[in-house]
């Protein structure tokens, strides 16, 4: 399979399922992104403490990137 | 934040800000967390009654990288629920000071009804705890009717904490404010303002 120029990131062109596993971690981490930036932006703008706020997005973005990392890692083993 | 928003008025002071009981978030967050453990009870059960070694080494054991991909993503969907949970926990909120309650009704992200009343048009307060968990940690439906309110759904809250302690501080405060606005009108008309 070509690489791209991440070193264990495989150029996606075919059908197989590990092809289609980088395709849904992209998808998903797309989809993390937004949920993440729209949910941030309601918690800092509409939350009555920004401590609070600011905590809440650190813990989401924190797991919620751990989570990616740990799919990433599970593929670049694949 | 949030109070830069609503503008108080000049002398207005938040007396306390009340959101829906931890019960309610508790209850959203155990039932993702058991979600996002079914997988693997479902694991655990077919282990225990497959017994055969070549089943799992042919269905199980070349694509344990793939199950462990996709356990994490049900993970990460189920982290996002318990995100939206924590969304509506935080935003969703009754804000009571010495002039008016703030109701803010947060529905998803997308869909947030923020209503008030004045306290010197509250004409009655209704609390209802029905249940046995709610009666145990005491949190229930608390609805204000106003002089002015045509919708009564506009201002109730369910799942509040302590909703007897919450009436008793509004109508407390509703009382001193119609004594402050009962002084000013009266000295008004004594021709003093």
């Amino acid at each position: 399979m070509p690489t791209s120029s991440i070193p264990f990131v495989p150029m996606v062109t075919d059908l197989s399922l590990s092809g289609l596993l980088w395709w849904a971690l992209l998808g998903v981490t797309v989809i993390f992104a937004a949920h993440a930036a729209v949910a941030s932006y309601h918690w800092l703008i509409y939350g009555s403490d920004r401590i609070t706020s600011l905590l809440s997005i650190a813990i989401y973005v924190g797991v919620g990137a751990f989570l990616l990392l740990a799919m990433l890692a599970t593929l670049a083993l694949m | 934040m949030l109070f830069e928003r609503i503008k108080l008025e000049d002398d207005e002071q938040i007396l306390r800000i009340v959101r829906k009981h931890w019960w309610i978030i508790f209850t959203n967050v155990t039932g993702s967390v058991l979600l996002t453990l079914l997988p693997l009870v479902i694991l655990v059960l077919a282990d225990a009654f497959v017994s055969s070694v070549a089943i799992w080494e042919q269905f199980i054991t070349p694509y344990v990288h793939e199950f462990v991909f996709g356990y994490l993503l049900w993970i990460l969907v189920n982290w996002m629920i318990i995100a939206n949970y924590w969304t509506d926990q935080y935003l969703d909120l009754w804000a009571v000071t010495n002039r008016r309650v703030v109701s803010i009704d947060q529905k998803g992200f997308f869909n947030r009804l923020i209503s008030s009343f004045r306290l010197e048009r509250l004409q009655d307060m209704n609390v209802t705890v029905s249940g046995i968990i709610p009666t145990l940690l005491n949190f229930g439906t608390i609805e204000a009717q106003t002089a002015s309110s045509n919708s009564e759904d506009e201002f109730r809250a369910k799942q509040m904490p302590d909703p007897r302690g919450l009436k008793a501080l509004i109508i407390r405060a509703a009382d001193e404010r119609q004594r402050s606005v009962s002084a000013v009108e009266a000295l008004k008309q004594d021709g003093t303002l």
